[in-house]
């Protein structure tokens, strides 16, 4: 190892390898951040600089100009792989070259124990200057205060380029009930997106999939038909993270959301969504076309997919890379969600994930520093494509997953058109409340009109 | 006359009626003082761990926000709103049911499991060591082996149905089933705990009246029935008191296996406290919920004890 770490830095100083190719194979070598670092400074920095927005500009509300912001601050985040401290590690390195005076304290939260977590980070004397904030509890923390308005910091002139790089659309889910954006939409999930088994679907026949959820319905049902143990679709039931991405995907396709525009109300009970979740009912709890609710979870259900024994899965765009990295031996493809029964709504469901600034941050300037090195373009696409997310910005998505197709469709094809959550402060607690409800109708104990009644009951009762 | 007689003791001099009350009095107060210095530490964390966070709990009742923000005086809307909700009701009963299902059972399986080790001489410091594993695994690991074990495939549980003849169980996903499932893992989980409590409570037992009984020809049976159970009933009290207040709180499983679903056919009272105060951001309702919940301890404990002392009674 030593040897190849030698040559790794012969290679560098040589100007054979570019910074961010010594960093990574440096951290694949086990080097620690520091140590990466100290060997760029004694290489001056050499290699290919990135082009971030965290070039020597002036910045807006901190004021101070890049190069010379200095100070301690904490990236408080949860982990995107197995790899996290390595990736997120030769990430800072990266941005220690850029801003040597600013040091940064890495520190990780489990997405599955944020409730507990955050308060205790959030609430306590020193929170984290820069946190990562998955889109259902942003609202909350916002409503809280926890968080310090950004919009004079995305506004700024010298931010432009890269604020417009970010859709309008997506901004908007940033935007607080205040009109003020609270967090800078970092990365994105797809989660209405079919993984279609070509091979099932040739022997039962199926050629149209998704130009209709009756076609989707017709095509589950005939490759059930199958056997015994294939099944026509699967969707996510047991708990309701992911469970709710999924039957948001089919909402929001069937021209509903959960609230309305100004969010005084609940938009879930339209007569396209109650068709369509009808007709999911009747495909699980009558025509057995789908596994029992809650038999398997949602890594079961994937590995239902890669045995081949499921016609259509709904999962996410993380799924693309479960199944580059493990060829499942036969034609598989992803698609869309159908139009819903009036054909004319959006596709499906986008998750959003958002870094934030504390509002108690000592050093925001550093923070902001921060934020703008992890959103800008390079970090973004080399990040991105280690950890198979998506990003918020769309200048970039021709330079990810060039080598991926079926990654590339989810951004060309499936990504256009999806919506977000509505990033209501009590979100978390609304998703929670309907989740048991989807959950008989899904069993079939509930029709869908009465399911999506009550669902607007548990909503209104929470707003 | 004797030089070396003893000096005439004066005779004692009786006290006076005043000064023997105010010597019992310092005597009484001296001997109250000493058993407050020696209870003084367990009334210091006492106080500090449990009356003071109970007596704020309340007035967090009364309260709205006050975690995460400034609490606002609201009344007794909280407890109103504990009598609207419908899943108050259905944790409760939940919970309930959860309890019925595991006491016995942990108690019937414990205490077999004890009766075994008893007379089970090589080996059994191992088997000890084996029943109790499961009590020291942590919940994510028992999450874990569980969901092998009831997966509708490959899991264990549905093999063996399988085996005979049956259909595939859905354990976790069958709104009828899903609770039996919780208590299944609880008892899994605590047998190893209750079957060395019990044992312990069996070796305590004098010997003598088993050999006597053993000389009258009394069989297994009758020595389990009329001497055993009567003789175990003080441990199966505190047992009885114990398992009560540990099921009615049960969370980690349910967090971990089923986060409530499927609708809410697993959520119990503890769980909800807790989705309350951190997912929903409401600790008022979430303080009210428990404080029934422990008034639910309580209610069932002190019955539990006035049931078992009647018993011992008689």
């Amino acid at each position: 190892m030593e040897r190849d770490t030698r040559a790794a830095v012969d290679a560098f100083a040589a100007g054979r390898l570019s910074r961010r190719t010594f960093i990574r194979r440096m951290s694949a070598l086990g080097v620690s951040a520091t140590g990466i670092a100290s060997v760029l400074a004694a290489c001056g920095g050499g290699g290919t600089q990135p082009t971030s927005a965290a070039s020597p500009q002036a910045t807006s509300s901190g004021g101070t100009a890049g190069a010379q912001v200095s100070g301690d601050i904490v990236l408080y985040k949860g982990p995107f792989s197995e790899n996290e401290a390595q990736q997120i590690e030769a990430l800072l390195a990266g941005f220690n070259e850029q801003q040597p005076g600013i040091s940064v304290t890495r520190e990780e939260f489990a997405f599955e124990a944020m409730a507990e977590e955050f308060p205790t980070k959030f609430l306590s004397d020193t929170p984290p200057d820069v946190s990562t904030v998955p889109d259902l509890v942003y609202g909350q923390w916002v409503e809280r205060g926890a968080f310090e308005d950004l919009t004079p910091y995305v506004t700024d002139p010298s931010w432009q380029q890269e604020f417009g790089a970010i859709p309008e659309d997506i901004w908007d889910i940033a935007r607080a009930a205040d009109g003020k954006i609270y967090g800078v939409p970092w990365w994105g999930v797809v989660l209405a997106m079919l993984f279609v088994n070509r091979d099932l679907l040739e022997r039962a026949g199926v050629t149209d999939v998704n130009s209709s959820v009756d076609a989707f319905a017709a095509a589950a049902r005939q490759v059930s038909d199958l056997g015994d143990d294939i099944f026509g679709f699967t969707i996510r039931t047991d708990q309701f993270n992911p469970a709710a991405f999924d039957w948001a995907a089919w909402l929001h396709t069937s021209g509903g959301r959960l609230l309305n525009d100004d969010w005084t109300a609940c938009a879930v009970d339209t007569p396209g969504a109650r068709q369509t979740f009808q007709t999911l009912s009747e495909l699980i709890s009558q025509d057995q076309a789908s596994p029992p609710p809650g038999a398997y979870d949602a890594q079961g259900l994937q590995d239902l997919f890669v045995g081949g024994r499921v016609g259509i899965a709904h999962d996410d765009n993380g799924f693309v890379a479960t199944l580059r990295d493990q060829d499942p031996g036969f034609e598989y493809d992803v698609v869309a969600v159908p139009p819903g029964p009036d054909g004319n709504h959006a596709t499906g469901m986008w998750g959003v994930g958002l870094l934030t600034m504390s509002s108690r941050s000592q050093n925001k300037a550093a923070a902001w520093e921060l934020m703008k090195y992890l959103t800008s373009a390079d970090v973004v696409v080399e990040y991105f494509q280690q950890v198979s997310l998506l990003p918020n910005r769309t200048d970039v998505a021709d330079r990810m997953f060039a080598d991926d197709p079926y990654a590339a469709k989810v951004v060309q094809e499936i990504l256009p058109g999806s919506q977000g959550w509505q990033l209501h402060p009590d979100l978390n607690e609304m998703l929670g409340r309907a989740q048991p409800v989807f959950d008989t109708l899904y069993r079939g104990q509930t029709p869908s009109a009465e399911a999506l009644a009550e669902v607007c009951t548990v909503v209104e009762g929470v707003i | 006359m004797d030089d070396h007689a003893p000096p005439a003791v004066p005779a004692p001099r009786r006290l006076t009626g005043a000064e023997h009350r105010r010597l019992a009095r310092r005597y009484r107060l001296r001997r109250t003082l000493q058993a407050y210095a020696f209870l003084a530490p367990n009334l210091f964390f006492f106080g500090l761990f449990l009356v003071v966070p109970s007596i704020w709990l309340l007035l967090v009742t009364f309260q709205s926000g006050g975690v995460y923000g400034e609490a606002q005086f609201v009344g007794l809307d909280n407890w109103r709103q504990l009598f609207v909700d419908p899943l108050v009701t259905q944790t409760m009963r939940n919970t309930l049911l959860l309890a019925a299902m595991s006491i016995p059972a942990l108690f019937v399986v414990g205490l077999g499991l004890a009766l075994l080790l008893r007379n089970i001489g090589r080996g059994g410091p191992a088997l000890r060591a084996a029943l109790y594993f499961p009590t020291l695994t942590p919940l994510v690991i028992i999450g874990s082996i569980w969901l092998f074990l009831v997966h509708p495939d490959f899991g264990a549980l549905n093999l063996g149905i399988r085996a005979l003849g049956g259909d595939t169980v859905n354990w976790l996903g069958d709104t009828a089933i899903a609770l039996p499932t919780i208590a299944m893992v609880e008892v899994w989980r605590g047998m190893g705990f209750w079957a060395l409590f019990f044992l312990a409570g069996l070796l305590a037992l004098p010997e003598e009246l088993y050999q006597a009984a053993h000389l009258d020809g009394t069989n297994a049976w009758q020595r389990l029935r009329y001497l055993t159970l009567p003789l175990m009933r003080p441990v199966f009290l505190f047992a009885a008191i114990v398992a009560i207040f540990y099921t009615l709180q049960v969370f980690d499983t349910v967090f971990v296996m089923t986060d409530g679903g499927p609708a809410n056919s697993t959520a119990t009272v503890a769980w909800y406290v807790y989705k309350s105060i951190y997912v929903y951001d409401q600790a008022g309702f979430g303080a009210s919920l428990s404080f029934i919940l422990l008034l639910m301890i309580l209610g069932l404990t002190l019955g539990a004890l006035r049931l078992l002392r009647s018993r011992m009674d008689g």
